[in-house]
């Protein structure tokens, strides 16, 4: 067997790698915030009536779905400077296009799953929201938000999942994250399987705690479960509700 | 109070209202019954207006309902309870009684507090206020959705069958609140198949059939002497 462990452990905590692991993280957690974001509003006028906007929508979704990533991805960081001066300047950084492109391609995704969370929600829930004389706003902030949350939680998580690993495509454009200086110090130095397991390593650290941070978000939700509604509603009492 | 005048309401073809005209007085107990499919649910849906209607006007408290800003203020002064109870799952009981008082009139947490352990005593289910609608029997989650409306403090109460998605034995306890409710004198219109329920409380019944009021009689008249041969059948079948 051919493996440093000193190379490991040295590689495993040097800035270059912690530096790329925050990357990643970092772009992914911008990215899928920024999807979101975007989503929300896109899947409530989904969850609405027929309309131009409703067809707009499904034609944005479609596009970024239909494009693949790695070419959204060259789009944004090579022929848009070409097409907009403004581009070609210092500040549009490898982080910001991978941003910019992940984000719009993630929000594809995030609208369906929106969508789909929302119109599971019982129509009597928006009934019930509209006859006791809330306003819309209100009606989809704390009715139909908080529940459709609970459905669109898992699939959301995989979607992180998935992103987080998605942003090794941009060692392409030349971003440092954790894969980009994984494949430098390989070709510097031959030693494949130390540096491979480093980065092996911070992805599932990283994947591991969001799946620790989903139980814990997922506590909250107890109140959908008839055996394990009675332990949350006892612990907001003791504390005082 | 309510005034419905030429009440008419398509669902594409389907002409579920034709021509409904009503008057309810201040204190009323109206019971609406009839087959189903009778436009029922649907004329005290478009008195709060949880469904427009096309055609007709109806006033709720001075009111024009339609009227878009006058949409909220129309349906705080009607409260509504549903067939299926329609408790916000996540929240507790007295979640789901402060929560509209508290974003819709503006009222302090302390006092939407106090004023929702007020309904819940009087609809006899204080004591679970901390509990999820999951936790109650489908006759606690239908007075718990009771209180929820009252909170509103409405000048009438609007009810779309009330007890048709509960177990028998739990028709009575919501039957006594509404009851408790109609003695207190609010203006009460009650969609329901409970006969002796309308029998006891209601002041007049609204036999409806095909979209139309077909019969308006006090109860007593409407049940032993029935004036059409439409009210008649659908008595003898449901009394069976």
């Amino acid at each position: 067997m051919n493996f440093d462990p000193s190379t490991y452990w040295e590689a495993l905590f040097s800035w270059p790698f912690l530096r790329g692991a925050m990357l990643t993280l970092g772009l992914t957690v911008a990215a899928h915030l920024m999807a979101i974001l975007i989503a929300l509003p896109l899947a409530v006028v989904l969850n609405g009536p027929p309309s131009v906007l409703r067809r707009l929508i499904t034609v944005y979704v479609g596009f970024f779905r239909a494009v693949p990533t790695l070419l959204q991805l060259l789009f944004v960081w090579n022929a848009l400077p070409q097409i907009f001066p403004v581009f070609r300047e210092e500040w549009f950084t490898p982080f910001l296009a991978a941003w910019i492109a992940l984000s719009l391609n993630e929000s594809a995704y995030q609208v369906e799953i929106n969508r789909a969370a929302l119109s599971s929600i019982d129509s009597g829930q928006m009934a019930a929201g509209q006859a006791i004389g809330l306003k819309r706003s209100h009606i989809y902030r704390y009715i139909m938000l908080p529940q459709a949350l609970r459905v669109a939680l898992p699939p959301t998580m995989n979607e992180f999942i998935t992103l987080l690993k998605l942003t090794s495509l941009a060692s392409i454009i030349s971003l440092q994250e954790l894969m980009t200086v994984t494949q430098i110090n390989v070709a510097r130095t031959f030693q494949f399987s130390e540096y491979y397991a480093v980065a092996l390593t911070w992805y599932l650290v990283m994947v591991y705690s969001l799946m620790g941070l989903q139980k814990l978000v997922e506590r909250r939700f107890r109140w959908s479960s008839r055996t394990e509604a009675n332990a949350l509603a006892e612990s907001r009492r003791s504390r005082g509700w | 109070m309510i005034r419905l005048r030429n009440v008419n309401k398509h669902f594409g073809n389907f002409h579920v209202l034709q021509d409904v005209s009503l008057d309810i007085l201040q204190g009323e107990k109206v019971v609406v019954c009839g087959p189903s499919g009778s436009g029922k649910s649907t004329l005290i849906r478009c008195i709060n207006h949880l469904e427009p209607h096309d055609s007709g006007e109806i006033i709720v408290d001075g009111l024009t309902v339609g009227t878009p800003r006058d949409v909220l203020t129309v349906r705080r002064t009607a409260g509504m309870v549903f067939q299926n109870f329609n408790l916000f799952p996540h929240l507790t009981v007295m979640e789901n009684c402060i929560l509209a008082p508290k974003l819709a009139s503006g009222v302090s947490d302390k006092d939407a507090r106090k004023m929702a352990e007020e309904y819940l005593a009087r609809v006899h289910i204080l004591d679970q206020a901390w509990k999820y609608p999951i936790q109650l029997s489908g006759g606690q989650q239908q007075r718990v959705a009771i209180a929820r409306a009252l909170c509103m403090r409405p000048t009438v109460m609007l009810f779309d069958e009330p007890t048709s998605a509960l177990d028998p034995e739990m028709v009575g306890e919501v039957l006594d609140v509404m009851s408790e409710l109609a003695t207190g004198g609010m203006t009460m219109i009650c969609v329901t198949h409970e006969m002796a329920f309308a029998r006891r409380i209601a002041d007049r019944v609204v036999f409806m059939d095909a979209g139309r009021i077909v019969e308006v009689a006090p109860p007593e008249q409407f049940f032993t002497a029935p004036q059409s041969e439409r009210a008649r059948t659908f008595l003898s079948q449901i009394s069976h």
